[in-house]
């Protein structure tokens, strides 16, 4: 039985309620909190801090809890595809070679190797007394099995299968305990550069002969610390490895890991982490709501590394075989149209790097030229629409022979929609029609390869330019991820000639020319370049990249 | 009375076949093709796909199909997940305890909160605490969970820095602001009921004879009228069971908390079928098994209705 | 009795028109119809109210707090929120209004068949009912979204399906009981057939009651399709509606509490503007509605 009198008090109950809240509440966000914070900002530099000599000593002990914004399917390496799994495995495993961050090869689980004059088969004499964490022995028998298990049919599709499928991998033979041979029917001159990859590191044949198909589940390796448990949809344990007996050359010590136990805490929403951080949970986040971390830097509670990743930097794939886009005038309409700089801004605040070109900055063969055709211009991207006969109607939309412009943006739930709201907004101010659909990977998959997109999002970080290859080579659009449909002879043949040239100026030369065809045709839209953003409590220590901006953590300490 | 317990038994089994011939169909009423959707962007040839669908069964007829699905979900066997290839019932069983601590806590919290609040309003029938008490009511029951949630949240989490926003686990301070989005909206059911129920209690004839007969006030609040009032709040623990499985699902997600719930919307959200099927089909079967229960209870506790 | 009394005529003191005139004499009623009335007119009148696009973003502009030129400020991308809570607001009202239709529609035409002609039909359709009753809404609307896929559409017909099962229960009992009535046996035993009994006798009977289910179904309906947006499974991004609103700004809950309050604001009041009237109804119809088979 209502009576109004029980209303009256229960609005002003209500009303009440919500002036404590805003009065408790914290002050007003201020539209101009994106500029003044004193971030390094653009400069796509590496921001590794090698141990000072005034830092106190490393002391051992501690769990670091890293919060992480999304699950890995696998810990198998052979089967691994993602970002978030090389983010474990890196501690899990050792690879042949160990690449430090400027690119150089040291010795990993191999002490010396050597190549064949091209690049077909590489001999490889590896390191003695080291056990896996199951404590088998690491002998040549392990890459065998390991590269083997790759090839086998239990994986359908990963990194690693793709490297070694690529370049027809033939097989390993081991010569004895301490050295094998890697052979290959193509010639395969980045082998050594991907041969430190986690995707290419060693599993103890042990355990893959043990776990079968259940081995992403079951990972074990020689690296520096050892697979606990795996809660599904919330965490990942790992605890040091105590007979980690070396350690890569770049590394600040080496033996055992600092650390008792790494967890990595899987939470999907940026929000989430940045509370979980906060209320002492964890000790490092990835992804932190960059509002959030650019002003914890800044009063000093938090400390925020970046690192800018190299390769494909989150580009849009714009389909070249579809209306309208298939008009490159209404591709180039679409590039200047959208302002990467106020884009990074709005969603990255101060850690946000625009992009101009397919290539980030920091990747080998960068060619500035590709990356100065396009800038920020409406007025332009206007113009070149009118040009091409696409008027603006009454509701701002532009049309053509009764047919709407009209681009089909297919959004994954990776980013934030305000990222997908804020790219849709820039290209309505030019008279698009966005239509977006959120799909998963699954649904984006089967899209893709029926062609039913006007756009699809890209970004691949690859220290080298090689992945251009994979995602422009017209060998590549039937099944493959070549998103863009673009048949070019030229294109295909510098991306084919990249992959297998020796000569380092050559090959170059190749990926400059390519980088010059996919801009001018206008095949791509760049956005930003990813820029991986770790916060983290003061209390930890020694937390550097490795070349493809994944953390590690061996050397990481933390103080009491 | 054993007629009427067979009869609602076999109810009960009836639906829960039914519940199971829905749950199954789920898969094969999605538009589009399943293998599609499991294979992601995997390239496989024409017959490993083949092969895919032979190993899912998926060329039998259908009634073959049902029947496979039917004995392995009573084994316990519900599947593989697409996504990470756990298989569906553990997956269940390690996220199954967070819900029932959050569910379980929102109970609680709704049934002492509320019965305290009704039991003083009922007493203290027309006084400012009753206008308060009933006001507050009005409000819990129009206010959506997932609003008052993030009410919660700015209030204790960001503007108080009480307890966190997120939640991990059953500890106190990690429980109390799901349990509350979750048990507030109870707390007015609970508390409007009690106080209904105690004052048409304590207006009835036995209650003025018992304080006529010069028992003590106390005595026959305990006595008399709390028992009577207990049978409807009895019922209403079996009807909450929908909206705290439900609303699990809204709080469980916005405190990122581990439990049934949130494993559902993100099993919808990633296509990942076989967990979907797995997931509603536990809690259908527990839904119905609670529901009986609570008709059997309702019916031994109901005098007049045995009778029927 | 002339075949033009076949069509029942409103009189001014029917049945019907005594429910309503009792309901909106019920102050809380009133109460419930001017706040619905406002926000009705407020969502629909958007374009008149406010000349901001609720899509239109403007970088430059990020959470502002609310002010004069933003009542109520702008969202993380510099939209409007005012505009966006009253283009929103439309959204999230219609999802009510069609999934009470189509739930009402399907729910009541089955209870009547079911009610009314019995035996095996009303056993099979009664066991489909059962069924979907065997899940709790929110999990029946998810396994729904989970055949259709996300969407506003898919929402609609998600929330829709979720209340047919107590339109039915409720339509065939109320049929079962009215089937007996004296009046109806007369209207069979003098030939009647019975589609005209049902829209005759049967119709008028169970619409009293369906009323107070249809009001504060409504309710329900909003409320369930604004939590499915809010999980992400229904209006798809960009489209502006009061639980996808709070879905964003739970994102930005430290830098704009306006983000959260408004848009929960505005079901909020809907809601309970319509649990008002639904009493209210409810009060009104009690009595004069048969019920049950004792009389």
């Amino acid at each position: 039985m209502f009576k109004v009198k029980y209303l009256f008090n229960s609005i002003g109950i209500l009303v009440a309620f919500s002036m404590l809240l805003v009065a408790c509440g914290q002050p007003a966000a201020t539209p101009q909190a994106t500029s003044a914070a004193p971030q390094p900002t653009v400069t796509p530099q590496v921001t590794n801090t090698p141990a000072s000599t005034n830092t106190p000593s490393p002391v051992s002990g501690g769990v670091l809890t890293i919060g992480l914004g999304s699950e890995p399917n696998t810990l198998d390496p052979g089967a691994a595809v993602y970002v978030q799994e090389q983010f474990v495995l890196i501690s899990l495993f050792d690879s042949l070679l160990s690449v430090a961050p400027d690119a150089s090869l040291h010795p990993g689980l191999a002490l010396s190797w050597q190549p064949n004059t091209d690049y077909t088969e590489f001999t490889f004499k590896l390191r003695q007394n080291v056990k896996f964490s199951d404590g088998t022995s690491f002998t040549a028998a392990a890459v065998k099995a390991s590269f083997d298990h790759i090839m086998s049919k239990d994986i359908l599709e990963s990194g690693g299968k793709t490297l070694l499928t690529d370049h027809k991998y033939l097989e390993t033979d081991v010569i004895d305990d301490y050295d094998v041979v890697v052979k290959f029917s193509a010639s395969y001159p980045t082998f050594l550069n991907d041969a430190g990859r986690q995707w290419l590191s060693i599993s103890s044949p042990t355990a893959l002969a043990k776990y079968g198909t259940d081995y992403g589940r079951h990972p074990v390796g020689t690296g520096p610390f050892m697979f606990v448990k795996w809660d599904a949809q919330s965490q990942i344990v790992l605890e040091r490895n105590p007979a980690y007996n070396w350690a890569p050359e770049n590394a600040s010590h080496q033996g055992p890991a600092y650390l008792d136990q790494v967890v990595f805490r899987i939470l999907p929403e940026a929000a989430t982490r940045l509370t979980a951080f906060q209320s002492g949970e964890l000790q490092v986040v990835s992804d932190p709501p960059s509002l959030d971390a650019v002003s914890m830097s800044a009063s000093g509670e938090a400390v925020v590394k970046t690192f800018p990743n190299p390769g494909i930097p989150a580009i849009m794939m714009i389909n070249t075989d579809k209306e309208p886009t298939n008009d490159i005038n209404v591709r180039k309409a679409m590039i200047l149209a959208v302002n990467q700089d106020e884009l990074a801004k709005t969603v990255f605040k101060s850690l946000g790097i625009p992009a101009y070109s397919v290539l980030s900055p920091t990747t080998w063969s960068y060619d500035e030229q590709a990356a100065s055709l396009y800038r920020y211009n409406l007025d332009q991207a206007n113009q070149l629409l009118d040009q091409a006969g696409w008027k603006l109607n009454s509701n701002g939309i532009r049309e053509k022979n009764g047919k709407t412009l009209t681009i089909d943006y297919i959004t994954s739930p990776v980013w934030e929609e305000s990222f997908n709201e804020l790219l849709a907004g820039y290209l309505k101010k030019a008279g698009f029609d966005v239509k977006m659909r959120s799909m998963d990977d699954a649904g984006i998959a089967s899209e893709a390869a029926a062609g039913n997109y006007s756009m699809l999002y890209m970004y691949w970080t690859r220290a080298d330019p090689s992945p251009l290859r994979i995602l422009f080579h017209s060998s590549n659009i039937d099944g493959g991820s070549a998103y863009t449909r673009f048949r070019n002879s030229q294109l295909d043949q510098v991306l084919a000639d990249g992959d297998t040239q020796t000569n380092v100026d050559l090959r170059k030369q190749d990926y400059v020319t390519a980088q010059h065809i996919i801009m001018e045709n206008a095949l791509v839209l760049p956005l930003f370049t990813v820029n991986n953003v770790y916060m983290m409590t003061t209390s930890v220590q020694n937390f550097t990249f490795d070349l493809e901006g994944y953390p590690w953590v061996y050397d990481v300490w933390l103080t009491k | 009375m054993t007629t009427y317990l067979l009869r609602r038994l076999i109810t009960s089994i009836l639906v829960l076949f039914g519940v199971s011939i829905l749950v199954f169909s789920i898969i094969h009423l999605v538009p589009g093709d399943v293998v599609t959707a499991i294979l992601g962007r995997q390239k496989v040839s024409a017959q490993e796909e083949a092969q895919l669908r032979q190993q899912l069964g998926l060329n039998d007829p259908i009634p073959v199909q049902y029947w496979h699905y039917l004995s392995k979900a009573l084994h316990g066997d519900l599947g593989e997940s697409i996504r990470n290839h756990v298989p569906v019932s553990q997956s269940i069983a390690e996220q199954l305890p967070s819900t029932i601590a959050l569910a379980f806590s929102a109970l609680i919290l709704a049934l002492v909160i509320g019965f305290v609040l009704g039991l003083t309003a009922a007493l203290k029938h027309g006084s400012w605490f009753d206008t308060l008490a009933m006001s507050l009511s009005v409000s819990g029951l129009s206010i959506p969970t997932f609003w008052l949630g993030l009410l919660l949240i700015l209030l204790f989490s960001v503007s108080l820095k009480w307890f966190p926003s997120i939640s991990t686990g059953s500890s106190f301070s990690a429980l109390v602001l799901p349990a509350l989005t979750l048990g507030l909206p109870e707390t007015s059911v609970v508390a409007r009921m009690v106080r209904a129920s105690m004052l048409d209690v304590l207006g009835k004839e036995y209650i003025t004879a018992a304080r006529a007969k010069g028992v003590r006030e106390s005595a026959v609040i305990l006595k008399h009228a709390l028992r009577n009032a207990l049978i409807p709040v009895v019922t209403f623990v079996g009807l909450q069971m929908a909206y705290l499985l439900g609303g699990s699902t809204i709080v469980e997600t916005m405190f990122a908390r581990q439990g049934i719930g949130r494993l559902a919307v993100q099993s919808i959200s990633n296509r990942d079928y076989p967990m979907v099927q797995g997931v509603v089909l536990v809690v259908a079967v527990i839904y119905v098994v609670m529901n009986t229960i609570t008709d059997i209870t309702y019916t031994l506790l109901n005098p007049t209705i045995r009778l029927k | 009795m002339t075949a033009e009394t076949s069509q029942p005529k409103i009189r001014i003191d029917s049945p019907g028109i005594r429910v309503l005139r009792r309901t909106f004499r019920n102050r809380s009623a009133q109460v419930g119809f001017a706040i619905l009335l406002v926000f009705i007119l407020a969502c629909v009148g958007a374009p008149l109210i406010t000349h901001a696009d609720p899509d239109a973003i403007d970088p430059s502009n990020t959470l502002h707090v609310p002010s004069r030129t933003y009542p109520m400020g702008t969202d993380g991308i510099g939209r409007d929120v005012f505009a966006r809570f009253l283009y929103g607001g439309r959204l999230s009202l219609w999802v009510g209004l069609v999934a009470i239709a189509i739930g009402g529609l399907t729910g009541t035409t089955l209870g009547m068949v079911s009610g009314y002609f019995g035996g095996w039909l009303d056993a099979s359709i009664s066991w489909v009912t059962d069924i979907l009753l065997a899940f709790p809404d929110i999990l029946l609307a998810l396994a729904i979204i989970a055949i259709l896929g996300p969407g506003i559409v898919n929402a609609m017909i998600a929330v829709g399906i979720s209340f047919i099962p107590s339109f039915m229960r409720l339509t065939r009992s109320n049929v079962l009981a009215v089937r007996e009535m004296s009046y109806v046996e007369a209207a069979r035993a003098l030939g009647g057939s019975n589609t005209e009994i049902i829209l005759t006798h049967i119709l008028p009977n169970v619409m009293r009651t369906l009323l107070v289910l249809v009001t504060l179904g409504i309710g329900s309906a909003i409320l369930a399709g604004a939590a499915l947006n809010f999980l992400g499974l229904g209006a798809q991004p960009p489209t502006p509606e009061w639980g996808a609103m709070l879905n964003a700004g739970q994102k930005y809950i430290r830098q704009g509490w306006w983000l959260t309050v408004f848009p929960g604001l505005g079901i909020f009041f809907t809601i309970l503007a319509i649990n008002l009237i639904g009493d209210a109804v409810s009060d009104a119809v009690a009595g004069t509605v048969v019920l049950s088979k004792t009389k």
